[in-house]
């Protein structure tokens, strides 16, 4: 029985707040409820320290709504065209957590931070961003995936000496920081290590294990429906209907994971200065790490991993040790700051200004990390033949919008949604101007089966902050 | 459903047919006095032919003249959130609150959430309530060894004794199916125990037929079953333990306890004293918390307040969480010292902390807990006049009020009137100017179609009567711009003339029409369905008669609703 809820009901109840996107998007989740039966992965990636966004300068906004193509590409996709149609480029999308923590006296870097992956204001303002009371969502879809486990990969793990990290701000479980992992060979030791070189058969689930749990359930009903009149045996009915469909989703064959023991990385983290990370290279630390996800998302050992890219104090990171394709209008990344890069430019006031340019070189130096995570994934099946990217969420961008000291309210962040054709259409460039940060994660808990009501870890507000869409963030599905 | 007009509720259905059956099923033929009691000279006797609440007095007006029109039909539903929540809390002693994460309900016509026209299910919750029923199942084993523990109450005897399994299991299908067992629910091939015996342990299966159950109809809804059921011309008595299920649902939000149950397998609950007793008893456990809470969120549909952010209208927090704490401490003063229903409307305390005293301008005592709410005289009468309830139907700015907005939730919760959802591209209030300087004018220039009119009509008036009110439920004589509040105005039916707000407040409390509404919300929680009929509301008017009073208490007024026919029976319907 679909029940429609009419306008007499909803004025009918007391109180002058009725949350409306809630109904469309309770309609449009229904559909993405059941799980296939490949597994579903999530990869959450942090960009550090803002890119440009201003409108005058042609950087991530040229691309209008419709397919990306190489000829509407912005400066940071450029290079990559091959992949353009693995990804989906979300313009002007809000972070109402990040701005209500501005309003609550934050600073750009130090409120955006911890907001980014729970989606919650900290309740304190502190660059250290205590006060996170939950789980950021990398956890929450880890916690209802068959291993629990939730894996955070970082460029550096703690603050102070060369700047203060991101990666210690972003990741949160039962309200504790997730210190990241930063070293390829400690990470491959942990899930790698003593994996066997064999198919790797999936337990059975309890239901395939003893079916005769749903039976006596459909068997009740059929039997109350003879006691019941017709009103009432169309209630019963669409519960019999909704209980036939969870049976058929429970009773497909558990996937079988196919996967190769990966050889040791070779790089070692533990042989150089973390923060400063010289003497090793910072491509090669990532990359590696691109190429062991790839294996425990074929191997089925985790579904969630969640990765910083940098932290403000990065510096030499880059000391030219990229692919030199990836420079823009000839500007290389030598020694600077990271921070520098993506906060002065030939706008800002501030002495020592490099340009746009290098920001752009940034960008698609950190790109070109998310499109070798894009092609490890498709280079690897799942059970059912789909490549696993085309069953993987990967979503990367940034938690402060303007890099050039604009640390106002958010005027729209780049944001990118890659892979999972299967349930996604990527190839696009749409306006996300409508939507909200938090509504990009209540949109991936529907298409990871996380049957959430909604994504509010902050509380509601009366009003959107500083928008006029109208719009509660948390509870409104992004078209993806 | 459109409700009748006033003019018919002021009207009283004439009594009952003399030597009519009783509300509560009969033990004998029809025309007897029921239940197998004698009567009584003693007028408080509840078998006592003048005790006007005596379900057996053929002079009690709550008997219907028309059963079939009395009664009505209680729709088949499940669960609210909030109910399954408590209920697996009980069966499975557990903390959890899965219903949190599930779709949200939303309320019905009726105003409640637990309306069964609402109440749909989906394939989305359905998938809910497994992964919630296998967590909740893992839960229960993970606690073996754990003394006290969810498994050591569950499993009471030698698990290594052939008899264990089925004891367990036919102790627990009671309890979570809400009514005695039968062979073929333990059928050791096609019921519960052929569901444990597939699993191969002691444990698993315990498990398996702990999940085979959460997804059981008869948990998940709360069915009302008769040989009559496809007989849309009988009327039929609901059994013992659908009697329990009602009661505790309705008291409780919850499956009913082992003594509610052990009544049922008396019959008890087909006696008044016994009805009464647990009534009595229900409504002095602790449990009634949540019959407390669901009046908070739902009739003063305050839930939405809760989740509010006042700092964006400039205020606090705090005092938002104050607002909220007085409704809350005053309907908790209401059940659990066993007031009046009266009070919802005539209630002249403040249950004030600190904060919220400052906000009423009330003397907060010296020296007593600032964050304690405290019964504080107070010039304000009933739950309408809550500053809670005024802010929350203040329409969300904070400088102007929504005096329609106000005046649906009076019209709608004080007073039952249930105007029509407005024709599409209303257009919004104009703003002030010159020719109509203030908000009553401008809703007059606004509603000068008579079509619009004639529903604005019920509500405006009361709406308009909160002006002395703000947005956030201060009072005020003169606007921000000083032009002076106009909020007298007359009751719509009665006509009762009110000068300001808190002459509003006075006359609801004394209207009829006003009472009368206090007890029909009520038995719209009850009965889990929006009611309007003529029946109901003769129904709701003799109830409100003895319970709505003055000198009446909560208890009584409970227990005469759990004595209508609308509680104890139902009509068939057509197959």
């Amino acid at each position: 029985m679909n029940f429609k809820i009419t306008r007499r009901h909803l004025l009918a109840a007391s109180g002058g707040f009725l949350a409306l996107p809630l109904f469309e998007s309770l309609a449009s989740r229904e559909a993405n409820a059941a799980p296939a039966s490949d597994p579903r992965r999530l990869v959450m990636i942090h960009l550090p320290n803002g890119t440009v966004t201003r409108m005058e300068t042609p950087t991530w906004f040229s691309a209008p709504d419709g397919p990306l193509t190489a000829a509407n590409a912005p400066i940071p996709l450029q290079p990559f065209s091959a992949n353009l149609g693995d990804i989906t480029l979300l313009r002007a999308l809000t972070q109402s957590a990040r701005d209500q923590a501005l309003k609550n006296g934050a600073g750009g870097h130090g409120g955006s931070k911890p907001c980014f992956f729970t989606g919650q204001v900290p309740q304190n303002l502190t660059t250290d961003a205590s006060g996170i009371s939950g789980d950021s969502f990398d956890v929450m879809y880890a916690k209802t995936t068959p291993n629990g486990r939730n894996i955070y990969l970082g460029n550096s793990s703690q603050g102070g000496g060369d700047g203060v990290a991101y990666a210690y701000e972003l990741s949160h479980k039962n309200g504790q920081k997730v210190v990241p992992e930063i070293n390829p060979v400690s990470f491959y030791n942990a899930y790698f290590k003593d994996l066997a070189a064999s198919n790797m058969p999936a337990p059975p689930s309890d239901y395939a294990r003893n079916p005769k749990t749903l039976d006596v359930p459909v068997a009740a009903i059929n039997s109350l429906r003879s006691e019941l009149g017709k009103a009432d045996r169309v209630r019963l009915d669409s519960y019999l209907t909704s209980l036939s469909d969870l049976k058929k989703t429970l009773g497909a064959q558990p996937p079988v994971a196919t996967c190769t023991k990966p050889g040791m990385p070779s790089v070692d983290a533990a042989t150089a200065n973390q923060n400063g990370l010289r003497g090793m290279p910072y491509f090669a630390r990532m990359t590696a790490f691109n190429s062991l996800i790839a294996t425990a998302f074929q191997c089925d050992l985790f579904r969630s991993v969640a990765i910083s890219f940098g932290s403000e104090g990065n510096y030499t990171t880059y000391d030219g040790a990229y692919p030199a394709s990836l420079n823009y209008n000839g500007a290389a990344l030598t020694i600077q700051y990271d921070h520098s890069v993506s906060h002065h430019s030939p706008i800002s006031s501030e002495a020592g200004s490099y340009g746009y340019e290098p920001n752009m070189t940034r960008d698609r130096m950190h790109l070109y990390l998310v499109v070798d995570l894009i092609n490890k994934l498709k280079a690897v099946s799942d059970p059912s033949g789909s490549a696993v990217l085309d069953n993987t969420i990967i979503m990367a961008g940034f938690c402060v919008d303007d890099g050039q000291h604009n640390s106002g309210p958010s005027l729209g962040t780049p944001m990118l949604v890659a892979g999972g054709k299967n349930f996604m259409k990527p190839g696009r460039s749409m306006d996300a101007s409508p939507y909200d940060l938090n509504d990009l994660y209540f949109t991936f808990a529907g298409l990871l089966g996380m049957n959430i009501a909604s994504f509010h870890p902050i509380p509601q507000t009366l009003k959107p902050y500083n928008k006029a869409t109208g719009r509660m963030s948390g509870s409104t599905v992004v078209p993806l | 459903m459109k409700l009748v007009e006033c003019g018919l509720i002021a009207a009283v259905v004439a009594g009952c047919t003399s030597g009519a059956a009783g509300d509560l099923p009969p033990a004998g033929a029809a025309g007897t006095a029921g239940m197998g009691a004698q009567s009584s000279t003693d007028p408080t006797s509840p078998t006592s032919p003048t005790n006007p609440t005596d379900p057996t007095n053929p002079n009690n007006p709550t008997h219907p003249a028309d059963p079939l029109a009395t009664a009505g039909h209680y729709a088949l539903r499940r669960l609210t959130n909030r109910e399954y929540t408590n209920t697996v809390q009980a069966l499975l002693f557990t903390k959890q609150t899965p219903g949190a994460a599930f779709q949200e309900n939303l309320p019905g016509s009726s105003g409640f959430t637990n309306d069964s026209q609402a109440l749909d299910i989906s394939s989305a919750l359905v998938a809910s309530y497994y992964a919630a029923a296998t967590t909740l199942a893992k839960e229960v084993i993970g606690s073996k060894g754990t003394a006290g523990g969810a498994y050591a109450k569950l499993v009471v005897c030698d698990a290594s004794q052939a008899t264990c399994a089925g004891q367990t299991v036919s102790t627990l299908a009671k309890r979570a199916l809400r009514r005695p067992v039968s062979a073929a629910d333990l059928d050791d091939k096609n019921g519960l125990m052929g569901v444990f015996s597939a699993s191969g342990t002691f444990d698993q299966g315990l498990h398996d037929v702990i999940v085979s159950l959460l997804m059981h109809p008869e948990f998940l809804m709360i069915p009302v079953v008769d040989t009559a059921s496809l007989d849309p011309t009988a009327v039929f008595a609901l059994d013992d333990y659908e009697v329990a299920s009602r009661l505790s649902y309705f008291l409780w939000q919850s499956m009913p306890d082992d003594a509610l149950t052990a009544s049922a397998d008396q019959g008890a609950l087909h006696t008044p004293a016994g009805l009464r007793a647990q009534v009595t008893r229900m409504l002095t456990d602790a449990r009634a918390t949540n019959l407390k809470n669901v009046l908070r969120d739902e009739y003063a549909g305050l839930l939405s307040l809760a989740r509010a952010d006042l700092t964006q209208l400039g205020q606090s927090n705090a005092l938002r969480d104050a607002m909220v704490g007085e409704t809350d401490a005053f309907l908790a003063d209401i059940v659990d010292n066993d007031r009046s229903p009266l009070t919802l409307l005539t209630g002249t305390q403040s249950f004030a902390n600190k904060t919220l005293a400052d906000w009423y301008g009330l003397s907060f005592p010296a020296g007593a807990n600032a964050s304690v709410f405290l019964p504080l005289p107070s010039t304000r009468t009933g739950i309408g006049s809550q500053a809670s309830v005024l802010i929350n139907t203040a329409g969300g700015s904070p400088t102007f009020t929504n005096p329609i907005k106000r005046g649906h939730w009076i019209a709608n919760r004080l007073l039952c009137i249930n105007p029509p959802p407005p024709p599409p591209n209303i257009p919004p209030l104009p703003p002030a100017s010159t020719e109509h300087p203030t908000v009553r004018e401008r809703l007059d220039a606004h509603l000068n179609t008579p079509a619009c009119k004639a529903c604005h009509a019920d509500m405006d008036s009361v709406g308009l009567g909160a002006e002395n009110y703000g947005p956030f439920g201060q009072w005020r004589t003169s606007y921000a711009d000083q032009a002076p509040v106009d909020a007298s105005g007359t009751l719509p039916g009665d006509g009762t003339p009110f000068a300001d707000s808190a002459g509003m407040y006075l006359a609801l409390g004394a209207s009829e029409r006003a009472r009368t509404c206090v007890a029909l919300q009520f038995m719209k929680l009850a009965l889990s369905r929006d009611l309007g009929t003529e029946a109901d509301q003769s129904t709701a008017s003799a109830v409100a008669k003895s319970g709505v009073t003055g000198t009446s208490h909560f208890s009584d007024f409970i227990w005469s609703i759990t004595t209508t026919a609308q509680f104890l029976k139902q009509t068939g319907e057509a197959p």
